[in-house]
């Protein structure tokens, strides 16, 4: 049984065409699944919609195999993280995580017991008779989370909860977020554009462009086997080198049939300071060094080729200085992709 | 804040030359420094004085005088007032001032919020319907008075000819001691309507949406939604928009004067229009300064009591 199941759904808003069409989608049960794509490929559109708050304009979502077609919102066991948090600013920290338990009218000594386990959980016990507006940012967003914990809900839907918060607490909340998933072994859906959120607490990502799914499988999956340009491109970071192989200056002659472009990832490429002819099975570009980035552990190299520009990710070692080199990657490391950008296996 | 200062500081510092700073320029530089705001804000606080301290104090110095305009004043100290509080029609006036207050601000505040309710959403009939109930607040009170006179009268008006057609009896609107306030009271809600509205449905619109969306998946019903979400999230426009309806009712004047004339026999005799008889009809100017003096002294108190009672359940600060 799948969790949540989307079944040739399609959205369109008002009398515009639709953002998204005919999209099949399954989300596994006790999965934490990323909704990841570039801004505008209609992430938030899926999630509302498997909320109850947008209406689909054809198809059926279904959660534990019941058609939400006329579940209200409330009623489809989901609780919703937005991004802004959504605190009802009128009310203290304790009322807004116990709003929702009250309209169901749970017996007051459940309800505080609840209130209490849940506030503990994300450490506000100190706070909690204070408004939202006397809370920092990072604690509004455990406020919100306590809000959708504490209603049990059998799936979490997050629309890019940590997108307010600053760099070093994003990374502390994402930790906290993979124990919650651990520990609440519920689904949760999570819509992000940021990779490294995707890859580092997702079991399962899909990746969306333009309102339809263009990868979905495993972080490993996902970085290892692109199934296309699309995917190649945006996973990583920074993202694989493609460049068209009509361009390069030396020849790959083992590429398979029908191949248009190559890719590599930065961090498979090494750095040389001259040809070595004799050497075979190694994609190699001549370029100029144009910038190089000194991040600590690695460095990453940006060369003007030939065939446009390139990067390398060199984890260690000495400083690459400025002037000609050679990049080359060892052919197991390089991918194909024909003339529409899908990958050749 | 402290820019500002700051940029005062170098202005004053250029425009004061300083090779060598005595003592006394010194002196001068700080002094010059310290005037700058009250400078800045004189030209207002004169027009206030002029225009608004000055006619308050005379009012208050007036009232302690007998004076008809042309002859001289005579001093009768406490005398206007002792005169007032033991005129019964003065306790009379009071009380409708009050009814008409109370009555008309409170319908006209509750059926706001109920429209804006309705109202809110941005659709094409909502505009026109907002626009329909707006006209009335934007029409002269000279042209509604003489609407409403034409459509409360007893014989020949639209109102009762259509209770006639019901099958009801006319009602004497503006001629019966016992509707006539009520018939005020319905034009004054009737004309001030639309401008609670807008002001409402504008504050019910700045909400953030998602307000409501977190509401829906809280299982919150649309009445709790109204009472835990909306009203205390528009409450510094309502306070503030409450109390500007109740101390434009106090100063009603316009409405009687041209529809009642405070009659029959003082039914919609408000304070206003007392003290304007007093002081334009049979030329009382300081007991109508004694009445003026009552006025302010009431709105004053009701204020502060207003505020007293609930600018603590003001709900003030941002979204969060
Ligand atoms: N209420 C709306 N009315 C009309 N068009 C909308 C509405 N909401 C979203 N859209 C359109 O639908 C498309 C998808 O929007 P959506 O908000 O789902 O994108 P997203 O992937 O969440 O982007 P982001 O990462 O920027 O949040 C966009 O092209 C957007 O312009
Ligand atoms: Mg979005």
């Amino acid at each position: 049984m799948t969790g949540i199941e989307l079944r040739g759904v399609e959205k369109a808003y008002g009398k515009n065409p639709p953002v998204i069409e005919n999209l099949d989608l399954q989300i596994e049960e006790g999965s934490f699944t990323i909704l990841l794509g570039p801004s505008g490929c209609g992430k938030s559109t899926i999630l509302r919609m498997i909320a109850g708050l947008e209406r689909e304009t054809a198809g059926h979502i279904f959660i534990n195999g019941e058609d939400m077609r006329d579940v209200s919102p409330g009623g489809r066991g989901i609780a919703m993280v937005f991004q802004n948090y959504a605190l009802y600013p009128t009310m203290t920290v304790k009322e807004n995580i116990e709003f929702g338990l009250k309209n169901i009218k749970t017996p007051k000594q459940e309800r505080e017991a609840r209130v209490t386990e849940v506030v503990k959980m994300v450490g506000l016990t100190n706070y909690v008779n204070r408004k939202p507006q006397h809370l920092s940012g990072g604690q509004r967003q455990r406020v919100a989370l306590a809000r959708a914990i504490v209603k049990k809900p059998k799936v979490f839907l997050m629309d890019e909860p940590l997108s307010n918060l600053d760099a070093k607490l994003r990374a502390q909340i994402r930790t906290d977020l993979i124990e919650l998933h651990r520990n609440l072994g519920a689904t949760f859906v999570y819509v992000t554009h940021d990779q490294v959120e995707a890859m580092s607490m997702g079991t399962d990502i899909v990746l969306l462009d333009n309102g339809r799914i263009r990868q979905q499988g495993s972080p490993g999956s996902i970085y290892s086997a692109p199934r296309n340009l699309f995917t190649a491109q945006f996973i990583g970071s920074p993202p694989m080198n493609v460049v068209k192989a009509e361009d390069m200056e030396y020849r790959v002659d083992h590429a398979p049939h029908g191949t248009v472009s190559l890719g590599f990832r930065p961090e498979n490429a090494v750095i040389v300071s001259e040809r070595n002819p004799s050497e075979r099975g190694r994609a190699l570009f001549r370029g100029e060094l144009a910038a190089r980035e000194i991040l600590g552990d690695h460095a990453i190299y940006k060369f003007k080729t030939a065939c446009g520009s390139i990067r390398a990710k060199i984890m260690s070692g000495s400083t690459v200085e400025y002037g000609e080199w050679f990049v080359g990657v060892d052919r197991k490391y390089l991918y194909y992709f024909d003339e529409k950008g899908d990958a050749i296996i | 804040m402290r820019d500002i200062e700051k940029v005062i500081d170098e202005y004053i510092t250029l425009a004061i030359p300083m090779p060598r700073m005595a003592a006394a320029e010194k002196f001068l530089r700080g002094t010059a420094r310290a005037a700058t705001p009250y400078i800045m804000v004189a030209p207002a606080i004169l027009t206030l004085c002029v225009f608004v301290v000055y006619p308050i104090m005379y009012m208050i110095w007036l009232s302690a005088f007998r004076w008809d305009m042309i002859g001289p004043k005579i001093y009768v100290g406490l005398g206007n007032f002792i005169e007032l509080f033991s005129n019964p029609d003065f306790y009379l006036v009071i009380g409708n001032t009050f009814k008409f207050m109370s009555l008309s601000v409170s319908i006209s505040i509750i059926l706001a919020l109920f429209l804006a309710v309705y109202l809110k959403a941005n659709t094409r009939v909502n505009a026109l319907l907002q626009s329909f109930i707006f006209t009335p607040y934007i029409t002269s009170m000279v042209s509604v008075a003489f609407i409403w006179a034409w459509l409360m009268n007893s014989e020949y008006g639209l109102l009762n000819f259509m209770l006639g057609k019901a099958g009801v009896g006319g009602v004497r609107w503006l001629e019966d001691a016992g509707a006539a306030m009520y018939s005020m009271i319905l034009v004054a809600v009737w004309k001030g309507l639309g401008y609670n509205v807008i002001i409402l449905i504008s504050a019910m619109r700045a909400i953030p949406r998602q307000l409501y969306e977190a509401a829906v998946l809280d299982n919150t019903k649309p009445f709790r939604t109204f009472f835990r979400i909306t009203l205390p999230m528009i409450s510094p426009t309502l306070f503030f928009l409450t109390l500007m309806n109740i101390i434009a009712a106090f100063k009603v004047f316009d409405q009687i004067a041209l529809m009642t004339g405070g009659g029959p026999i003082n039914a919609t005799n408000t304070l206003v229009f007392d003290i304007y008889q007093f002081g334009f009809k049979f030329y009382q100017l300081g007991y109508a300064s004694a009445q003026g003096v009552v006025l302010m002294a009431l709105i004053a108190v009701c204020t502060a009591a207003y505020f007293g009672a609930l600018s603590k359940r003001v709900h003030y600060g941002g979204e969060a």
